[in-house]
């Protein structure tokens, strides 16, 4: 029974990982091979897609396409990795500090600010869409980078996870590096970053997650495409591109796979909420 | 020590990656500058189209006698052609001396019928009328008595060049001038055929310039017609200059305005469409990832006249603002990005 469902287990991974063997495999198909197995599927027809997991002409051309002849996917992807890096340091300077503030702090002001940010949290893109445009058109940042990086730097999210992590530290840690003449961005700068830097990296982690994927705000705030962000380019796959289309998919998830690779042991160190020891 | 290596690896992996990226936009800028075609491009003008026409006129006397043979003997031979000069004394035309001769006897046997019928006559009216047919036939007699003692060939009484020719071979000698012979006195007419398709750009009146080796000079159109046997249309220009001798072949060159077209473009921005249909590419701007780029539309036009240079055209799509593309260094075909060349 127990290898029953570990075979259950392994299947359902492997179901899940199809969508990436696909686009790995599609990397290395032809453009004609695949608007053959495709073609259905791409333009209108009656039939139905196939697959082909080993290439029936292998080639390297759709990788060396997008490597070389596509500067579209450079813009984006320049572009993706200045949004995300000024949303994660806005959030590092915004957010931790307050999320620091709102765990020590201990007043009944504080508990309500933290449940006004868990719900805040919990409020979807649509519904904040308005407010945040008209905001942001009044702030003339309609159309540029900062109409996506300004909200996000503000965003409940990673105060939650981290205000987690302060709240674990000791209160004795903190009272003798006091009692040691420690003021307080001491305090908070050589004792309270290092000891939940685990939280603050797991937020950083999800928080890349999310926002290298970012699509709603991308299409609602930006109308020009040269700001464009990886998550909303898509090259024209009826033009015979869908070669170009998977090299693209696999370049853009290379990324957020090494970091989850990367982080993979402070991502579920950092979640958990666990008792710290003295 | 462990995790400082790992952390170390993971920065590492991290800067290659960027690196390597950077690496490859640097290459794909390259790439695309290098393969997007560099064009020249430019607004459609208003202006009218210079039409030069250019060929070989042949210069003639303006000034032509008519030569008048004997009519209704049989032409052996004609000695002369258009264009060629001739003398006083030169051979004209051969008769048939058998037809000559009996054209003489003819004329002998009406003359001596008419003497007959005038002693005959007793009315002094009628008396007068035979008198005087006596004297054209008998001048017809001594006609064709001239030309049997010169074994019925025709000389020329005048120098000149043979203008026209209306005498053939093998017809009979005609009432009318047989020959136009021009003579000097009253300069020259340089006579040229024009193509029918090019009749519009010419109009009497306009200036011409006719050039020899030793002379070149500006002169009026004085003529145009139309030739319905060679079927092209002929102009002749009065000329006058002692470096002109008839017979000469002169360049013409002749260069007329054509009405104002408001949109006109250089002859290397059209393309063919096929079925002689033409078309245009113009620049249009577009928003891309890459900013704002142009590329090729095309549009149908018209056209409506046109020269060396430059061709009128109409087009219900193109407006004057509107940059089209004249040349370019690689082949642009429409939906293609095109920089303009600094």
């Amino acid at each position: 029974m127990k290898y029953v469902w570990k075979w259950i287990i392994y299947g359902a991974a492997l179901v899940c990982m199809l969508p990436v063997v696909l686009i790995v495999t599609g990397v290395f198909i032809g453009n004609t091979e695949l608007q053959n197995i495709l073609g259905a599927v791409v333009q209108e027809g009656s039939s139905y897609a196939t697959w082909h997991f080993v290439p029936l002409y292998p080639t390297c051309r759709n990788l060396l396409e997008v490597l070389l002849d596509t500067p579209e996917f450079f813009v984006l992807f320049w572009n993706s990795v200045k949004v995300v890096g000024c949303i994660l340091a806005g959030q590092f300077v915004m957010a931790v500090p307050a999320a620091w503030y709102l765990a020590r702090r201990h007043s009944r002001m504080s508990k309500c600010v933290m449940l006004i940010y868990m719900f805040c949290m919990l409020l979807p893109f649509q519904v904040t869409m308005l407010s945040q445009y008209i905001v942001l058109k009044q702030m003339a940042l309609i159309h540029t980078h900062g109409a996506l990086i300004l909200p996000l730097v503000f965003s409940t999210f990673p105060v939650f996870i981290t205000y987690n992590s302060f709240e674990q530290i000791p209160q004795s840690v903190i009272d003798a590096a006091s009692m040691d003449g420690a003021d307080r961005f001491k305090i908070y700068w050589y004792i309270a970053i290092p000891i939940a830097r685990k939280g603050i990296y797991a937020a950083g982690i999800l928080g890349f997650f999310e926002y290298w994927n970012m699509v709603e705000p991308v299409a609602v705030f930006i109308n020009d495409k040269k700001l464009w962000m990886l998550s909303v380019y898509l090259p024209d796959v009826t033009s015979g591109e869908i070669g170009k289309t998977f090299a693209y998919s696999l370049f853009s998830i290379l990324p957020a796979i090494y970091v989850l690779y990367a982080g993979r042991n402070i991502l579920a160190d950092g979640i958990m909420i666990k008792g710290m020891e003295n | 020590m462990r995790k400082k290596t790992r952390r170390n690896d993971i920065t590492r992996v991290v800067i290659c990656f960027f690196v390597i990226l950077g690496l490859c936009t640097w290459i794909s800028r390259f790439t695309k500058s290098v393969l997007t075609p560099v064009v020249e491009s430019g607004c459609p003008v208003s202006m009218m189209l210079p039409h030069t026409i250019s060929g070989t006129g042949l210069l003639s006397y303006r000034k032509v006698t008519p030569v008048y043979l004997y009519a209704g003997i049989l032409v052996d031979e004609v000695f002369v052609t258009v264009g060629q000069n001739v003398q006083k004394g030169d051979a004209l035309v051969q008769y048939n001396l058998a037809r000559l001769e009996e054209e003489k006897q003819d004329k002998e046997f009406e003359l001596e019928q008419l003497k007959s019928t005038r002693s005959m006559t007793g009315r002094s009216l009628e008396r007068e009328k035979t008198g005087a047919e006596i004297v054209r036939v008998e001048n017809a007699v001594k006609q064709l008595n001239d030309l049997i003692e010169q074994k019925g060939i025709f000389y020329a009484d005048m120098d000149g060049m043979i203008q026209v020719q209306n005498q053939k071979e093998g017809d009979y000698s005609l009432d009318a001038a047989a020959f136009m012979v021009g003579t000097e006195g009253q300069g020259y007419i340089v006579s040229m055929d024009i193509p029918e398709e090019q009749r519009s750009y010419v109009q009497e009146g306009d200036v011409a310039t006719v050039a020899t080796e030793k002379a070149q000079d500006s002169f009026v159109i004085d003529s145009l017609f139309y030739d319905s046997e060679k079927h092209v249309y002929t102009i002749q220009i009065v000329v006058e200059g002692a470096d002109y001798y008839a017979g000469e072949r002169v360049q013409v060159e002749m260069e007329h305005d054509s009405r104002k077209y408001d949109t006109c473009l250089p002859l290397a921005a059209l393309h063919s469409g096929g079925a002689g249909n033409s078309y245009v590419l113009i620049e249009k701007e577009k928003n891309t990832i890459l900013g704002t780029e142009l590329i090729a539309e095309k549009v149908n036009v018209k056209i409506e006249d046109s020269n060396m240079e430059y061709a009128a055209i109409t087009s219900t799509a193109l407006r004057t603002e509107d940059r089209v593309i004249i040349s370019s260094d690689k082949n642009v075909e429409e939906g293609d990005i095109v920089r303009e060349k600094q």
